[in-house]
């Protein structure tokens, strides 16, 4: 079912009347078998899939938590064991526990990596034709993502094992966050999703408010870019130079219409619902440094690949025992720099082919990591500039600057998704630089040419602006602070900001409002006869 | 608790690092940083700190960190 | 006091949504009958008609072979042709059943070509036999009769959501003509054509057409034939069959067919008529009376056919209204325009 479809919006308005009118006592069990029935319209073998995943990572879970708690009672019966032997006797069951963890972690990851990659090893290979027309589980990255983070968490300590089997179903299938995030964390969900929720009137309405708005971008102003990005993707040699730049823009605009878009519906369907989901987005380009992207830009990913990739990953034995070699060599203060860097680019290797079994994701993901190295050390470089002339790097000129390279960087980076094919993306970069093409910007050539009319281009431009403004509006105070290494760990702000509280107060501003949203998409939206469904983008992952 | 400033003050020259509360709450360390950190402390102090243990609230000061390293080296 | 405003912006949200969707509705459903005088064609049937004697159901080969006027003039017939492109049985069943509803025709014409067609054929072509019926059951399950892979029931109840992609191709003549008096595009359903491009053969043959494949006449098309049948019977009026005296490569007419469709209207005790038979005895000359190289006929063969076809109508009972005061005054006003609009191009 996609988020978008009438199928979904009448199994929605179905779902809330009855969520809000059974008993308290059958509102989540309603939702569990709601997600499953949503689930279920993907293929029932994908529901059968997802349940098992479940029972894997719940029997995994049980078995961790059974040996700390054998630990325990081990402990306080043996009072006459010396330290040492205490000790001993903790790390013997902590290596129990981590074979759990990892074998729990490599079945998830293994069920993951089937799915994703052998369909294209197949096709590769040549032979085994069933298994290159496997039909790929929509969503299978994320509810997998999901059950390591708990099993994982789980092993770590930071959440408590849960009991009930049911409990963790509806973890991994609620399904607002079931076809493309964001990814939950067990201990930030497990907070409102099993609680039961009366009528908030303000918490429904911001939360519609949410959906339309993320219908908005997705239907009006995504779809609309992909026309022209779907033109250059058929012939992308024909758009070098300044149809670089052009796709580098728009495909921006699709992918942030389409991923915030589908984000807000979900995380606003799920607020309707009085249940709490991680933001994915803050407001991304905002962002000086690629670097400080990645903690705006689908932040949950990128910190399930800090917290369950990189960090064990740069504290393992094997990053120990590289940085111990280097060290002979580089002295000890660059072999540890150099080991982080190792363990980066690894992380980001993997990113890259999680979004897809190609050379050019690999490359994407790589490159992302060098440039944000890259900045990290710059950064140092500059530093005594940074001191000499404090009022230009205070300022709004410097900060402005730096958004606009943050945006170049990370826009150019990802035209490797749409060219897919890693020569033809580095000749046509190089074509960036020939700067007589500009001049086509001017005599209008390459507008016409890109399969848009001067209304789309001028709705595309209303709909960048009125993002932007909705942007800044919805921008928390002090938010950017919240932006950080350690937001996993914390609340999220409240997406809305002073614009919801406002909005809250003043129901005409929401009567108006909401009439004029929905006009608009009525009106200006792709969808009805002769334009294909297009998917959200990261249904795919 | 000196060779812990000192390690800050190699990561961000920029900032006073005896005296900064908020290293993760602020934005300042990141997790390359974070992870340099636990590297070096480790090397120094002989010690291994566990990923469970990166949390803000261990990272956020000089103080919390150097209390990190004396709760691993009882451990 | 939240309450009462809570209340008052809802009612003013109602409000502003049916206001602004009603008027993009209105601005960007194509309404421009001159742009494409063929998908105004049921709108303006639904419009007009109301006491007609006669009326004729089916495609092009109804609403552009016999000339109304010429019926008018000749015979006093009153009458009124209900075409629109590849209009198909299950669409005439529902204007049939509108025409009932709103008036008495004693004498039913179907164009018999649409009964090679069981399954639903073109989207636009739906459109423009459906968009302009009012709502009524007797669309409703039309619409669901026809629709084509992609189409929703739910962009017929508002046809905005089809149509609201013409947003980035209005014109200034869109917002002007909301504000104008309806204008006719037909006489009473005829879409006059006055160019004539002979068709060098000179006469009606399906030469160079392809091979039939599937010679059975559509089943669900003899189906609805048989609800029409049933329909006439009891509203007490007569129901005739009419194959129009074209047939070439782009729309041909096959021995099969007629064979079937001669051994169908048997069956159900329906009189038929292939005019292709009378060629000769209307007398058509495809070097003169057809517009498209012998697809279609031109006014000329138009009239030429009516003064044919209202002979045989007038045995089925269709009176001569000429002693009606009011109607002589409006088919004097049709004529005239009829005739100006032949002139310009002669």
């Amino acid at each position: 079912m996609q988020l978008h479809s009438m199928t979904f919006l009448c199994f929605f308005g179905c779902l809330l009347l009855l969520y809000y009118t059974v008993p308290r006592c059958a509102q989540k069990p309603l939702l569990f078998v709601g997600s499953i029935v949503f689930y279920a319209f993907s293929g029932w073998r994908n529901v059968l899939l997802i349940l098992s995943m479940t029972v894997l990572a719940y029997a995994v879970a049980r078995e961790i938590d059974r040996v700390a708690h054998q630990k325990k009672m081990s402990l306080a019966a043996h009072e006459e064991w010396s330290e040492e032997q205490r000790k001993a006797f903790s790390r013997r069951s902590r290596a129990v526990q981590r074979r759990w963890m990892l074998l729990g972690v490599a079945i998830l990851l293994l069920g993951l990596s089937f799915f994703k990659f052998a369909p294209a090893v197949a096709k590769a290979v040549g032979t085994l034709p069933r298994l290159s027309s496997l039909i790929f589980p929509m969503g299978i990255s994320f509810f997998t993502f999901q059950l390591i983070t708990y099993v994982v968490d789980v092993y770590r300590g930071k959440v408590a094992c849960e009991r009930s089997f049911y409990r963790l179903c509806l973890f991994s299938c609620y399904f607002p966050q079931l076809v493309q995030g964001p990814i939950s964390r067990y201990g930030e969900l497990s907070a409102t999703l099993y609680t039961p929720v009366g009528f908030d009137a303000g918490g429904v309405s911001a939360g519609l408010m949410r959906v339309v708005w993320g219908y908005l971008k997705k239907l009006v102003i995504a779809d609309t870019a992909m026309i022209a990005v779907g033109t250059i993707m058929q012939a992308p040699e024909r758009f070098s130079g300044v149809g670089v730049l052009l796709l580098l823009v728009l495909y921006t605009v699709q992918i942030y219409g389409d991923f915030t878009g589908g984000m807000d519906i979900a995380i606003g369907c799920s607020e309707m619902l009085g249940i709490r989901l991680r933001e994915n987005f803050l407001h991304p380009f905002a962002s000086t440094t690629v670097g400080e992207y990645w903690r705006r830009w689908h932040i949950t990913m990128s910190t399930f690949f800090t917290d369950y990739v990189f960090y064990p990953l740069s504290l393992s034995k094997t990053a120990q025992w590289v940085s111990a070699r280097l060290r002979h060599v580089l002295g000890a203060r660059w072999a540890t720099q150099v080991t982080v860097w190792l363990t980066t680019l690894l992380t980001w290797l993997l990113t890259g082919i999680w979004h897809g079994a190609g050379l050019n994701f690999a490359l994407w993901g790589l490159l992302n990591g060098v440039v944000m190295i890259l900045g990290e050390q710059l950064a140092r470089v500059f530093a005594p500039l940074r001191k000499k002339f404090p009022h230009y790097y205070e300022g709004e000129l410097h900060r402005l600057l730096c958004c606009v390279r943050t945006f170049l960087i990370v826009g150019l980076l990802r035209t490797l998704d749409v060219y897919r094919d890693v020569p033809l993306t580095f000749s046509l970069w190089g074509s960036l630089f020939d700067l007589r093409q500009y001049g086509a910007l001017l005599d209008g050539t390459v507008w016409s040419s890109l399969g848009l009319s001067s209304g789309q281009w001028w709705l595309l431009a209303f709909g960048v602006l009125l993002m932007a403004v909705v942007g800044r509006l919805t921008l928390e105070d002090g938010e950017v602070a919240q932006v950080k290494w350690g937001a996993a760990a914390q609340t999220p702000p409240r997406w809305g900001g002073r614009f919801r509280d406002a909005l809250g107060r003043r129901p005409m501003l929401y009567a108006v409002l909401m009439a004029l949203m929905l006009v608009v998409i009525v009106i200006f939206g792709r969808y009805g006869y002769g334009y294909d469904a297009s998917d959200f983008i990261y249904n795919q992952f | 608790m000196e060779i812990v400033i000192n390690l800050l003050k190699r990561l961000h020259p920029e900032i006073d690092a005896a005296n900064a509360y908020g290293l993760v709450d602020d934005g300042i360390l990141t997790s390359l940083d974070v992870v340099t950190l636990i590297m070096e402390l480790n090397e120094a102090f002989e010690i291994s700190i566990p990923v469970e243990e990166i949390l803000p609230t261990n990272f956020n000061s000089a103080e919390a960190i150097f209390a990190l390293v004396e709760r691993m080296q009882d451990c | 006091m939240k309450k009462i405003r809570v209340i008052v912006a809802a009612c003013v949200f109602i409000l502003l949504l049916g206001l602004l969707l009603s008027l993009g509705q209105a601005l960007l459903v194509p309404h421009d009958p001159l742009a494409n005088p063929e998908a105004a064609l049921i709108g303006e049937f639904v419009d007009a008609f109301a006491e007609e004697d006669v009326i004729f159901l089916g495609d092009c080969e109804i609403y552009e072979s016999i000339s109304t006027v010429t019926l008018w003039k000749e015979y006093g017939i009153n009458a009124y042709a209900c075409g629109s492109p590849q209009q198909l049985l299950w669409h005439s069943y529902a204007m049939l059943q509108h025409a009932f509803a709103v008036g008495q025709p004693s004498v039913v014409v179907l164009g018999a070509y649409a009964l090679r067609y069981s399954e639903p054929q073109n989207e636009a072509y739906n459109r423009m036999a459906l968009d302009g019926l009012p709502l009524s059951r007797a669309k409703l399950s039309a619409v669901s009769a026809s629709m084509t892979q992609g189409e929703s029931l739910l962009s017929y109840l508002f046809p905005l959501l089809r149509y609201h992609d013409r947003w980035d191709t209005l014109t200034w003549r869109d917002v002007t003509l909301l504000a104008e008096p309806p204008m006719a595009v037909s006489y009473q359903g005829y879409l006059m054509q006055t160019g004539v491009l002979p068709d060098e053969n000179g006469r009606p043959d399906h030469e160079g057409a392809l091979p039939l494949t599937e010679p059975a006449l559509g089943e669900r098309a003899v189906d609805y034939l048989e609800k029409i049948a049933l329909l006439c019977r009891e509203n007490g009026a007569q129901l005739i069959l009419l194959k129009a005296p074209t047939d070439s490569w782009a729309y041909p007419w096959y021995e099969e067919w007629e064979a079937q469709t001669e051994a169908l209207a048997a069956r159900l005790e329906i009189p038929y008529y292939n005019l292709l038979e009378a060629f000769d005895e209307i007398g058509l000359d495809y070097s003169a009376d057809t517009y498209d190289g012998g697809m279609h006929l031109n006014v000329h063969g138009a009239e030429k056919t009516a003064h044919y076809f209202g002979e045989i109508l007038q045995q089925y009972g269709a009176p001569d209204r000429r002693d009606d005061g009011r109607l002589l005054d409006e088919w004097k006003g049709w004529t005239e325009r009829y005739e100006h609009e032949k002139e310009q191009v002669d």
